[in-house]
């Protein structure tokens, strides 16, 4: 019998085996020490705690994971995401020690993960990128390419996401001091300076393209996704499909991404990510995504599959896809943090104890936690998701609504109450929305905060 | 290129046939220390052979040490540093750093903690007597698992 080792923690933890057992295969959970009385801890097989509490002495040290997988009798590892799930050399590590990875080959986290190399892949396969400098060497040529591209412009680095190496840039003025701030931040967070420029659009959507390719150039997609609801570049709000997105618009996207991955004989779950330009009725390539995401339930809600178990199937050699995919209504999450929010709009971590921990019933809730536990501080503040689905919009947001009102979380505080604010929102029923409304239009008015 | 599993196997054996005392090797994000002095005069010393993981059949829970097992001795535990597995001796054959009822003195290597290759040295944090050895040569042990019961000096 196969046996999954989950190198991750929180809700993707649970989710990671229960996907598992659902396949009839036994887990072991690689855990730190604050995490050795968790909810994934006690749900998996059996729990080993590889080290302290910081992440580098634990979820984020390839050789304690590997150790733990192999020393356990694993055959397969699951990276969930964040932490090693797209780090390269962690995923050879693991191929080397004869362990499946549920994930893509190491040489395609490679390909896609540098967003210049991305950016040159999609280009050319035809993929529309949009305009972009070439990484920036100096001051000089980031002045010359911002006066190509016109301001505003964005600044972004080569290496990652997150929001980190982002500076929005309105006049040449700002730049110079712009491009050293993002230089810095990336160079810290992914050891990698290297940064680039793209025209900043004001009004844009992101919208994202579900796959999953076979490993052999075969790429299912699984239609889209909107995340325009963003809190410092972290999606706050998910939805499935992107319904504000014209349908021959959402049909080019899902295109480019088949093409994109099927490219690289791509493997397992992977998320194409565009902007959409209201304004010009344009999208454009942003970047992939080469693991599973944290909003993957919308995209499962609607299609009536599992996504976790396909990541296994798959890496197991078991994967048949299905004869019959067809999506139906519109499914929503909104991600629950464990962070209060101050009078001037701020947000600040509230890690503790949870002593009442009350979801909505008959709602999906994709949860690490519950009453009697605690939440460290150590780690990333998501607690919980909220996944709603429905026949359409409309009935979604309603849902949504209520299952945040029957939502009761004791002992910490959470973003609920900022999220029911955001699904009573005239904008957010209406979907009149952007990557700019919650921070810029809503947060910056103070209609948001308490 | 990455090191695999073969190309270990050929360190060790070059290293166990040669007559060098130290091996300090550190490529592609692998680094081995060997050492044939059973401790000095590197931090981690020399290993036991290429461990061979042998898969549990059986995944039963740990049983975790109870804390009302802990005999009223006044021994104190000597937790494992990380998760790794656990050897008694610097190298196959070779007796073992300590057994139970011998004296050690603050810094004396313990046993050998090894993760994917990387042995660390476990040392005594005070003098006393060892009264208990916890984990078995080989086993897998888990950051914080007491591997060891010393009772200080008075």
């Amino acid at each position: 019998m196969p046996r999954l080792f989950v190198a991750n923690r929180g809700e993707i933890a649970c989710r990671i085996i229960a996907a598992a057992r659902a396949l009839g295969i036994e887990t072991v959970v690689g855990v730190s020490e604050a995490d050795k009385d968790s909810v994934w801890a006690r749900a998996a097989t059996r729990a080993l705690v590889l080290g302290p509490a910081p992440a580098r002495q634990s979820y984020l040290d390839g050789r304690l994971l590997l150790h733990a997988a192999i020393a356990s009798g694993c055959t397969v590892l699951h990276p969930g995401y964040g932490f090693l799930s797209e780090n390269a050399g962690f995923a050879q590590a693991v191929t080397d020690a004869g362990l499946a990875f549920c994930g893509p080959t190491p040489s395609q986290m490679e390909a896609v993960g540098d967003k210049l190399a991305a950016r040159a892949l999609a280009r050319s396969l035809g993929v529309e990128t949009g305009q972009a400098s070439e990484a920036l060497d100096d001051t000089e040529a980031a002045v010359i390419a911002a006066r190509m591209l016109g301001y505003p412009i964005v600044t972004k680095a080569s290496a990652g996401g997150g929001g980190r190496g982002m500076r929005i840039v309105r006049t040449e003025a700002d730049l110079a001091a712009a491009i050293a701030e993002a230089r810095a931040e990336a160079e810290a967070a992914f050891g990698d300076g290297r940064i680039y420029l793209e025209p900043f659009v004001e009004a844009a959507r992101h919208v994202e393209v579900q796959a999953f390719g076979l490993g052999d150039g075969r790429v299912i997609t699984l239609g889209t996704r909107d995340c325009s609801i963003q809190r410092r570049y972290q999606k706050v709000v998910e939805e499935a499909p992107a319904v504000a997105v014209p349908e021959p618009a959402r049909a080019d996207m899902e295109a480019a991404a088949a093409r994109l991955l099927g490219a690289i004989a791509y493997r397992g779950a992977g998320t194409v990510e565009f902007l959409w330009d209201d304004a010009r009725a344009q999208y454009r390539f942003l970047e992939v995504n080469a693991r599973i995401q944290v909003e993957h339930p919308v995209t499962e809600m609607i299609w009536g599959i599992d996504l976790v178990q396909w990541q296994i199937a798959l890496a197991l050699g078991r994967f048949e896809p299905p004869a019959r995919l067809v999506p139906r209504g519109h499914a929503i999450e909104v991600r629950i943090l464990a962070e209060e929010m101050t009078p001037d709009g701020a947000f600040r971590p509230a890690p503790g104890r949870i002593t009442a921990w009350t979801p909505p019933p008959g709602v999906r809730v994709d949860s690490g936690f519950e009453a009697g536990c605690r939440v460290p501080p150590f780690y990333d503040s998501m607690v919980a998701k909220l996944i709603v689905a429905a026949p359409t919009r409309a009935v979604a947001v309603a849902r949504l609504q209520a299952g945040l009102a029957d939502f009761s979380v004791e002992g910490i505080a959470t973003s609920i109450p900022f999220l029911r604010r955001i699904a009573a929102h005239d904008d957010f029923i209406a979907n009149r929305l952007s990557t700019r409304w919650l921070e810029a239009d809503v947060m910056s008015e103070g209609r948001l905060v308490a | 290129m990455a090191i695999s599993r073969a190309d270990i196997d050929a360190i060790l054996a070059t290293f166990e046939a040669s007559d060098w005392r130290t091996i300090h090797l550190k490529a592609d994000g692998l680094e081995v220390m060997l050492s044939k002095d059973g401790g000095a005069p590197l931090a981690a010393a020399a290993p036991p052979a290429p461990t061979v993981f042998a898969a549990p059949a059986e995944l039963a829970p740990r049983v975790q040490p109870s804390v009302a097992a802990e005999p009223d001795d006044g021994s104190l535990p000597v937790p494992a540093p990380s998760l790794g597995t656990f050897y008694r001796a610097p190298k196959p054959g070779a007796s073992p750093f300590t057994e139970v009822g011998a004296r050690v003195a603050v810094g004396d290597d313990l046993c050998l903690v090894e993760v994917m290759k990387l042995f660390t040295s476990v040392k005594a944090p005070h003098a006393g007597v060892v009264t208990a050895i916890l984990a078995s040569d080989g086993d897998l042990v888990e950051h914080g698992q007491p591997l060891f019961r010393i009772k200080p000096d008075a």
